[in-house]
């Protein structure tokens, strides 16, 4: 069932016992690990198959929502800032940006259910 | 999907890390809300037979969500990806992370679906035509209906509509070569790799912390 909550917007909330249960992951994954890869190197457990990657650009768009320019969002465009790369001049508060150093991969998931 | 951004400067959440990294997966939800459920799914998984199955019997939503999850996309370049998982969006706002494709080419399906038609179709778009996807956020606006904690909730799109941030612009480009396969599989992407603005957040997002670093540092002493 969908976790019931009664905390505000952005507010997480820690189960006592999380860590344990991450220890008690972590060795489930290392002991499966060594299981399916017992003569080679270890493989990564759940996405082993890498269709590829690309490179591209990122740029910022500049016409994001007015009613999105909160204090938050001149942080936010610092999201796509990057030296080296290039930016449009721009008059607009929101800078339009590209990267030009971005990288993008695919990968396939084994597990099928 | 992983999306990784070079040299972004600001207070990074991996200290030394200039990069902004994006973990997309092509479902809208996880198939578990949280690790918990995730370890009693694997564990189930690994063991295989009667107790995957009776796993599943046990879980209905794991195995309903698990099969919607199933598809046979025509390419990567296809099709949307989420985040899944709720990022800040600076202080007190959280939102989840959508690509949609926006290419003018799409793929056609092969006449046989191997187990690497996937990986053949992307090199052949990519030889042919650039490819684009809009880069969007999705604002948490309700903490009940829109859960930070449970990954297996989909924030629906009706009551917190995708905002387009970027565009993503994947020009022509070979990335078959030895070199290019080589690097791709030595990358590995973080959601923490990311400014503190855009802090990851809920239960999968902390366990990936801890997880990515301790296994990722299994996997290169197993390599010595």
């Amino acid at each position: 069932m969908p976790t019931v909550n009664t905390h505000g917007l952005a507010e997480e909330s820690v189960a006592p016992n999380e860590n344990e249960v991450i220890s008690h992951f972590i060795a489930f994954i290392e002991k499966a690990s060594v299981a399916r890869n017992p003569q080679g190197p270890i493989l990564r457990f759940n996405q082993a198959r890498t269709a590829g990657c690309v490179e591209g650009e990122f740029t910022v768009r500049d016409d994001f929502p007015t009613d999105d320019r909160s204090a938050s969002l001149p942080r936010h465009t610092r999201f796509a800032r990057s030296s080296g790369l290039r930016a449009r001049r721009t008059t607009r508060p929101i800078a339009t940006r590209t990267y030009t150093a971005c990288r993008y991969a695919w990968t396939t998931s084994p597990v099928r259910i | 999907m992983s999306i990784r951004l070079d040299d972004v400067p600001g207070q990074n959440l991996t200290p030394g890390s200039t990069k902004q990294d994006v973990v997309l997966n092509s479902h809208p939800v996880m198939v578990v809300p949280n690790t918990k459920e995730f370890l009693s799914f694997f564990e189930a998984y690994e063991a295989g037979g009667l107790k995957r199955v009776a796993h599943l019997a046990a879980h209905p939503r794991v195995a309903k969500i698990g099969l919607e999850a199933q598809q046979h996309p025509t390419c990567h370049l296809d099709i949307p990806y989420w985040s899944t998982t709720p990022y800040l969006f600076g202080p007190g706002r959280a939102v989840k992370y959508v690509t949609r494709p926006c290419s003018t080419r799409t793929s056609t399906m092969p006449p046989e679906l191997t187990d690497h038609y996937l990986r053949d179709a992307l090199p052949v778009h990519l030889a042919q035509d650039d490819a684009c996807f809009d880069f969007m956020i999705q604002f948490q606006v309700d903490s009940h209906r829109m859960p930070i904690e449970d990954a297996s909730v989909e924030w629906k799109e009706e009551e917190s509509p995708y905002r387009p941030v970027a565009r993503i612009r994947i020009p022509r480009q070979r990335i078959d070569d030895d070199v290019r396969v080589k690097a791709c599989e030595e990358i590995a992407f973080n959601p923490w790799y990311c400014l503190a603005e855009h802090r990851p957040l809920g239960n999968m997002n902390r366990a990936r912390k801890i997880i990515y670093e301790t296994v990722s540092q299994f996997r290169r002493e197993s390599r010595q």
